[in-house]
């Protein structure tokens, strides 16, 4: 592709894709890398895009290239960092992202401004429960309980449809 | 195993801190547990991401310099697909075209363009390739050749001297001028040696008593 149509498309785009990225990797960086993988190829391709339909074609082909690194991580990096194992290359990515803003509002619906701090501290910034203790100036039971507590009403309040 | 909310709550949460404890199926079973703490988990790092303050700008340059353009006027990128394709495919019939006329010229395979062999006309009496030539009642014009074939001796056996000239006079570029019709009916035998000049090859015929042939320029006078 000509070198000044992917410079506007990565101008264009590039925000929208790194924020899909993130919401796969959690990593800026490594989300970095996979929007510059995607341009990287964009350049040396012939594809052209049209631009009714570059927007999608960008989100895919960044959605697809970080389930491909999510497939190469072990089972105990799944379930340190909560990597979503849902996701499959031909989904629909328009609807992950409605389901994703649908979560966002019912976040704040179901969980009290204390423990959706408390979740993004664990589970989002991947803290201990000692540094999460001393931040919170809470005990180390107190935070268990209310860990378990978000958990049992994610469980009981969020869908998750078989893979 | 069966466990209660409760206890795949409490494990769950220790997976994340001791994920050594459990085995691999194990915890095959407890990501499956923890997928809405995922779907959450997601949505918040999409919203964090939206939220940073990201340099575009800043982010181009650094991918311009870890993928410059490419200096050489014929890079990959800036050669359409089907010129390459067109490439390829004009590249593989030069090297067809050049493998076959090296196997033909080697003799391992006989070319289906090429003439049939001299060593032909030697043995089979020249008849039918000469009636094409153009034939008037008192002379022969020779037709226009573009190429001339490399020499050979050609047998003409019982065969009259009005063929015998016309495929002379093709081959030399001579015109054939008969002043008796007589003459081209005779039959002869003749062993035409075309490495020979036309006055050689003439000079055999007129060894035949009934034959008489003059050349004056370009044209061959038969009495």
């Amino acid at each position: 592709m000509d070198r000044q149509h992917v410079e506007q498309l990565f101008r264009q785009h590039y925000r929208h894709m790194y924020a899909v990225a993130c919401s796969l990797l959690y990593d800026g960086q490594e989300s970095e890398d996979v929007v510059s993988e995607v341009f990287a190829q964009l350049l040396e391709s012939d594809t052209e895009l049209l631009p009714v339909s570059a927007e999608g074609y960008l989100m895919v082909a960044v959605r697809n290239r970080c389930l491909k690194r999510l497939r190469d991580k072990s089972n105990r990096e799944r379930i340190l960092r909560l990597y979503t194992d849902e996701l499959h290359d031909g989904d629909d990515w328009l609807d992950d992202e409605r389901r994703l803003k649908q979560l966002r509002q019912l976040a704040h619906t179901l969980l009290s401004p204390q423990e959706l701090h408390l979740f993004t501290l664990r589970f989002l910034d991947g803290k201990d429960y000692r540094a999460i203790c001393a931040e919170t100036s809470t005990s180390r039971i107190a935070v268990w309980k209310h860990l378990s507590h978000i958990v049992k009403v994610l469980k009981e309040n969020i869908n998750t449809p078989e893979p | 195993m069966n466990y209660s909310d409760e206890e795949k709550i409490k494990r769950l949460l220790d997976a994340q801190e001791h994920p050594e404890h459990y085995t691999d199926e194990e915890l095959c079973e407890i990501i499956r547990d923890a997928r809405p703490l995922a779907q959450l988990k997601r949505a918040l790092a999409k919203e964090r991401a939206e939220d940073e303050d990201i340099d575009v700008e800043k982010a181009w340059k650094a991918f311009s310099q870890s993928h410059p353009e490419s200096s050489h006027p014929l890079s990959r990128h800036r050669i359409p697909r089907w010129l390459r394709v067109a490439a390829v495919f004009l590249g593989c019939v030069l090297l067809a075209g050049v493998t076959f006329a090296a196997m033909t010229r080697l003799g391992w395979i006989q070319s289906p363009f090429a003439a049939e062999k001299p060593e032909v006309a030697q043995h089979a009496p020249v008849t039918a390739a000469l009636r094409d030539t153009t034939a008037t009642a008192d002379s022969i014009t020779p037709k226009q050749e573009t190429k001339k074939p490399a020499p050979v001796v050609k047998v003409f056996d019982n065969t009259t001297l009005s063929d015998i000239l016309s495929a002379m006079g093709q081959y030399y570029g001579l015109k054939v001028v008969y002043s008796t019709a007589t003459a081209k009916a005779i039959r002869l035998h003749f062993e035409w040696d075309q490495a020979k000049s036309v006055d050689a090859n003439i000079a055999i015929l007129n060894g035949f008593q009934q034959i008489s042939i003059t050349r004056n320029g370009d044209t061959l006078n038969v009495e």
